[in-house]
């Protein structure tokens, strides 16, 4: 099986076995935070304040008294549900979208590049904002919100793509017998993309929970819940920042940035294995 | 490929050029901009403000506390509500009379009293500036309604028939602008500031504007002018520093770029406490925190918030204390009343008290038909549409309230009553809100300034402050209706209080809102700042009028900090440029060379 | 098609992109829920006439597609109207905040651009040994790092060593000797902000830099140079860099939006008063004539950087104006 060997190889590269033991790692923490976390991570106390790092609360306390570890735990769940969910939603319109545009090509193309244009030169966080604050705050609500405004890249290289493969051999073949165009597109065209999208969708992935902790610490979007992003702005806004409450302030952060780190990894071990030219090894 | 060479090198030297052209320009304009700062005498205090930062410094416009408290120091009222001692004193009128039955008064403004340009005040000026406060665009509108009419008897007097006896609202709270400065322009867009600094405004406080820029920071420094006696500038310049949040104010105050700061959080206080460079202290706080319940007869919530039991059994079942305790770490008091316990009208003695008890809370919603099912929840056992399950909107701006509301909703979750907390900014809010009352409850604050009279607040439980957008809870009550025209009428001071706890008792008893608690202000100033009043809502909270005359500031050693690094960041500064250009050149040099 | 011909076509769709991204953006903004007014004055006891009257000040009474039309004439003129939330023309606020953004912007973005140039092309030099390694490595990470939470780590250690100020742009009440003091002040309130946005900016341009230079140096005339036995220091200036160069001219024009958007986490963490924390902030108030604003200026520079890039492009490899 293709896939298989290309499983094995992707096991093989360094990045991409590196990624993938620590999105696992996370995913683990996720999916068990409530029988690994030592407290209920909503169970607040007013005898323990603030509480310094000890071995009953490694993390310490915050300033409702909730243990910090067992919400660092919690808050892996929100950042790979949206950080998945988002980047499936971007992935799979900029892959539709992509494939219809190259493709069909004239004018089709020519407007969903112009729309394409439009998305990537918008800032997309400021655009973000505003249109969280008009769908209100729910968790499919942002979601929505950067799913929708994060498709414009992978459409853009889903398109240059498909506008070198249509002119291939097979797929003149497949036209010339008649083949209709979904058959066409989803039968010849995507498989041959699909690993650039693989890659391009950890990106995404990779930059939705980024965006997702970066709304929530300008106070947009899902701020009752728990995640990283929301255990940063606590602290910034009750002043543990401050304080100088490192237990408190670093750990979401590296969080967050080792769970970005390893969809990076595994989107350029991907990349890699696609384009072998990339590859660290190579003839010098 | 030699042009890319010569692109690439065109295009950086365009950036960089561009680049220091903006920093110099940058540079040199604030300079210019910035000659008061360094005309400025050496004691200049710095204070820190977040929250909402102020729009205009015009009184008649200014919806932000900062621009009040600031107009205040910049504008003076007739008369003074001192809120700590509750007496009313001299500021632009020096006497005054007043005729409860006839409901007429009699103010003689102080002869000595002169604009900071030079020119007199005279009873022109206040009838003027009453006829601004009246306008449709003015804040100070519902405080000067009760005047039906103001008229210049002398240049020292006016004398005022009023509709109501509570005649120091409008008197400590109207601003009093110069007629022949403001006659000229437009006062419903004049900001009464710019930002060049080159216009001079005119006031009669013991301060004058002397600096705005937008977002960042706004000094006034001391009238030459200044004539109150017991109201002269303590300090000869102050400035008012805008922070996005806590955390930056603090870590100004930590590094002494400010010097005094209210509305420290309880989990900051420990930071100060024991350190010989600052003071701490405690203010009643002015600012409280509600529940508003959707009791609205045409409103689109639950329907079974209207039902006063299932409010009563949700008043029993919050353990408000424990809450205080937790979010505020014992520094709130909690409340029972729509009115601050400073407020000079605030009834203490309301009944009944909604203890905390999870066993009666439960036992009047049985009571009421509301049966637990399965799910944990209650339900109408007669109508099963009709679920006690709610949402609560909260500001997201501030975390301490999202806190509360998530604890409120663990204490409703423990009687069947599920609470979901979302939390929107507050535009989001204000559009559930009005006009269709699509919300349960919100959980929202307000900020008790006029403690000398109950208008404010309890007015906003008046039917027509539904098209207002003001009352939440869009309660509508007949007999409340009847006291507050009652109250409107009033013909002595003891009438109005009567009434007023009259009123406060319909609140407690029909509960559309259910008060919450008060944090307290806390403060922290450097120890250099001396005689600090202790007025409520705290010295650098926005409210006090005093602060600023009687503040004591010594100076030794007060200099800022950053200026004493000046050659290390100079040189720091000029290595990285020679480096930079020192790789450029060497770049550069050797393409040529291999070209 | 010559030159000009290409010129006018991508000026022309610059125009019409603009206009798009405007009028996006005009009605997205009423789209939100709540207006300026019932925020701005919620205040007890501010009567129905009232806030009629505000609302017509700024006329906001007026259909939507009168708004729009009155904002477009406007433009043109230059006249952006009044700020609800400052009360005073948009020019005044918005133009010392862009010119703040700037002096943080571009010293970051030409940082990031250097550092990441050069480490990426000795990365892609080195490759696959462990300077190719680190550097990779170190760039995917700071790619990673959130923006507010650096920053917030900086800012704990310049508060726990006391060196540099950690908000604002200058110290206030300060009296300045010289002009140079208070650049020096401004320079020392630059380090932190410049330091967060330079190390989040750099990893991007050092990743793109390696991989488009390995890409260059797999092609078939770089393998020729070699094979005559070209120096390789000299295949990698003269054949590689400037061929590599291409796509980083365009990627950092197309960056400028994200360029952007970090610099509104930076600048809120910072309390820098530039564009982006005035844009945060009118968004929260609903300030619409300064957004407005901010958008149509946002959107020329993103738009002419990308033009820019193009025309550069198109000027140094022919071949891409007629593809």
């Amino acid at each position: 099986m293709r896939g298989t060997g290309l499983f094995i190889e992707f096991l093989h590269n360094r990045k991409g076995a590196a990624g993938l033991a620590i999105v696992a790692a996370f995913t683990f923490m996720a999916l068990f935070a409530p029988f690994i976390s030592p407290y209920n991570p909503t169970s607040t106390n007013p005898q323990a304040f603030l509480l310094p790092p000890s071995p009953s609360h490694p993390f310490g306390t915050d300033n409702l008294g909730q243990d910090l570890l067992s919400r660092d735990l919690y808050g892996a769940q929100i950042s790979l549900i949206v950080g998945l969910a988002a980047a499936g939603v971007a992935v799979a319109i900029g892959l539709v979208t992509g494939l219809v545009s190259g493709y069909f090509g004239g004018l089709v193309d020519e407007v969903i590049m112009r729309i394409v244009d439009f998305f990537i030169v918008i800032p997309a966080l400021v655009i973000m904002i505003v249109v969280a604050a008009l769908l209100g705050p729910g968790l499919l609500n942002v979601i929505a919100v950067i799913g929708f405004l994060s498709w414009a890249p992978v459409a853009r290289i889903i398109r240059s793509m498909v506008l070198s493969l249509r002119e291939r051999p097979f797929v003149e073949s497949a036209r010339a017998n008649n083949g209709g165009s979904l058959y066409i597109m989803f039968r010849h065209i995507f498989p041959n993309v699909s690993s650039v999208l693989y890659g391009n969708a950890m990106l995404a992935v990779s930059s939705a929970i980024f965006t997702q902790a970066a709304l929530v610490f300008l106070g947009v979007g899902n701020v009752t819940s728990i995640s990283w992003g929301g255990i940063i702005r606590e602290a910034y806004t009750t002043g543990a920042l401050t304080a100088g409450d490192m237990a408190w302030v670093v750990p979401p952060g590296i969080f967050i940035f080792t769970l970005i780190f390893g969809f990076i990894l595994i989107g350029y071990a991907v990349e890699e294995i696609m384009n072998p030219r990339l590859r660290g090894g190579g003839s010098g | 490929m030699k042009n890319t060479v010569v692109l690439a090198v065109l295009f950086s030297a365009i950036i960089v050029a561009s680049s220091s052209v903006v920093t110099v320009a940058t540079v040199s304009g604030q300079q210019v901009a910035g000659s008061s700062a360094t005309a400025s005498s050496n004691s200049t205090v710095t204070v820190g403000w977040f929250g909402t930062s102020i729009n205009t410094l015009n009184p008649y416009t200014t919806y932000s506390a900062l621009g009040r408290w600031i107009g205040s120091n910049i504008y003076l009222p007739l008369v003074y509500y001192d809120a700590a001692n509750r007496t009313v004193t001299p500021a632009l009128a020096s006497s005054w009379s007043i005729n409860f039955a006839n409901h007429t008064a009699l103010f003689t403004i102080n002869p000595k009293a002169v604009w900071s340009d030079g020119v007199p005040v005279t009873a022109q000026d206040v009838v003027y500036s009453y006829k601004l406060a009246s306008q449709n665009y003015s804040v100070l509108e519902q405080y000067v309604s009760p005047v039906s009419s103001m008229v210049a008897l002398n240049p020292h007097t006016v004398e005022v028939t009023m509709t109501s006896v509570l005649w120091t609202t409008w008197a400590a709270y109207v601003a009093v602008v110069p007629y022949h400065v403001w006659d000229k322009v437009n006062a419903s867009t004049y900001p009464a500031y710019n930002t060049t600094g080159s216009q001079y405004f005119v006031g009669d406080g013991p301060y004058v504007l002397s600096k705005y820029v937008v977002n960042q920071y706004t000094e006034i420094q001391k009238n030459p002018r200044a004539f109150l006696a017991g109201h002269m500038p303590g300090v000869s310049n102050v400035i008012f520093q805008f922070f996005n949040s806590e955390s930056s104010a603090i870590s100004s105050l930590q590094a002494g770029s400010i010097q005094g700061l209210t509305g420290i959080l309880p989990s900051d206080v420990s930071l100060f406490q024991n350190n010989s460079k600052f003071t701490v202290t405690t203010s009643p706080g002015l600012e409280y925190f509600y529940l508003a319940i959707n009791v609205n007869p045409q409103g689109n919530g639950n329907p079974t918030l209207r039902n006063l039991t299932v409010r009563q059994a949700m008043a029993h079942a919050i353990n408000l204390t424990y809450i205080a305790k937790t979010v505020y770490h014992g520094n709130a008091q909690v409340l029972d009343s729509v009115l601050t316990p400073t407020n000079q009208y605030y009834d203490g003695n309301l009944t009944p008290a909604y203890n905390y008890s999870v066993a009666y809370a439960n036992k009047l919603l049985t009571q009421a038909g509301f049966q637990m099912t399965s799910s944990g929840y209650r339900e109408n056992a007669s109508n099963t549409s009709q679920k006690l399950s709610y949402t609560v909107l909260v500001p997201s701006g501030d975390t301490l309230e999202v806190e509360a509301a998530n604890m409120i909703a663990q204490n409703l979750s423990a009687v069947g009553i599920k609470l979901t907390v979302t939390a929107e900014t507050t535009g989001t809010m204000v559009a559930t809100i009005w006009p269709h009352y699509s919300q349960d409850m919100d959980l929202w604050d307000w900020f008790d300034y006029t403690q000398n009279s109950p208008y404010r607040l309890l007015g906003m439980f008046l039917p027509n402050q539904i098209a207002a957008g003001n009352s939440d809870s869009g309660f509508v009550n007949s007999t409340y209706q009847q006291v507050w025209n009652k109250l409107e009428n009033a013909t002595s001071l003891s009438q109005v209080t009567n009434l007023s706890d009259q009123l406060q008792q319909i609140l407690h008893q029909q509960l559309p809102y259910i008060p919450l608690f008060i944090p307290s202000a806390i403060t922290v100033y450097s120890s250099q700042i001396g005689n600090v009043s202790a007025y409520p809502g705290g010295p650098f909270g926005g409210y006090d009028y005093l602060t600023f005359t009687q503040m004591h500031y010594s100076t030794a050693g007060s200099k800022p900090s950053s200026s004493s690094n000046t050659t290390y960041y100079v040189v720091g500064g000029v290595i990285a440029v020679v480096v930079f250009v020192a790789a450029a050149g060497v770049l550069v040099s050797r393409r040529r060379r291999n070209n | 098609m010559g030159w000009a011909g290409y010129l006018l076509k991508r000026v022309a769709f610059a125009a019409v992109s603009i206009f798009a991204i405007v009028t996006f953006d005009f009605f997205l903004f009423r789209l939100m829920p709540g207006n300026p007014i019932q925020i701005l004055y919620r205040s007890p006891a501010l009567s129905p006439a009232q806030i009629t009257s505000l609302k017509s000040q700024f006329g906001l009474n007026l259909p939507l597609y009168q708004q729009y039309l009155l904002f477009i004439r406007n433009s043109f003129t230059g006249n952006f109207g009044i700020s609800i939330n400052y009360l005073q023309p948009v020019s005044q606020v918005l133009f010392p905040a862009i010119l703040n953004s700037l002096v943080l912007l571009i010293p970051a973005n030409i940082l990031a651009i250097l550092l990441g140039v050069f480490a990426g092309r000795y990365a892609a030099w080195k490759r696959g040994g462990a300077a190719d390694g680190i550097i990779t490595g170190s760039s995917m990470a700071l790619f990673s790092i959130p923006t507010f939470w650096l920053g917030g780590i900086l800012i704990l250690v310049a508060i726990f060593t006391g060196t540099l100020p950690v908000s604002g742009m200058y110290t206030l009440g300060a009296a300045y000797p010289s002009p140079l003091a208070r650049f020096s002040d401004l320079l020392s309130h630059l380090i932190l902000p410049l330091i967060t946005l330079t190390l989040v900016l750099f990893g991007q341009y050092a990743v793109i830099m390696r991989n488009s230079l390995i890409d260059v140096l797999s092609e078939d005339y770089i393998i020729f140079a070699r094979s005559k036995g070209a120096r390789d220091a000299y295949v990698m200036r003269k054949h590689a860099m400037p061929n590599a160069s291409l796509p980083m001219i365009s990627i950092i024009a197309v960056n400028l939006g994200n360029t952007f958007a970090g610099a509104i986490l930076t600048e809120v963490v910072f309390s820098w008063p530039g564009i982006g924390y005035l844009i945060y902030e009118s968004i929260l108030a609903r300030d619409y004539p300064v957004l407005q604003a901010a958008f149509l200026i946002v959107a020329i520079a993103i738009v002419a950087a990308n033009v820019c890039a193009d025309l550069l492009y198109s000027l140094i490899d022919p071949r891409v104006r007629y593809s």
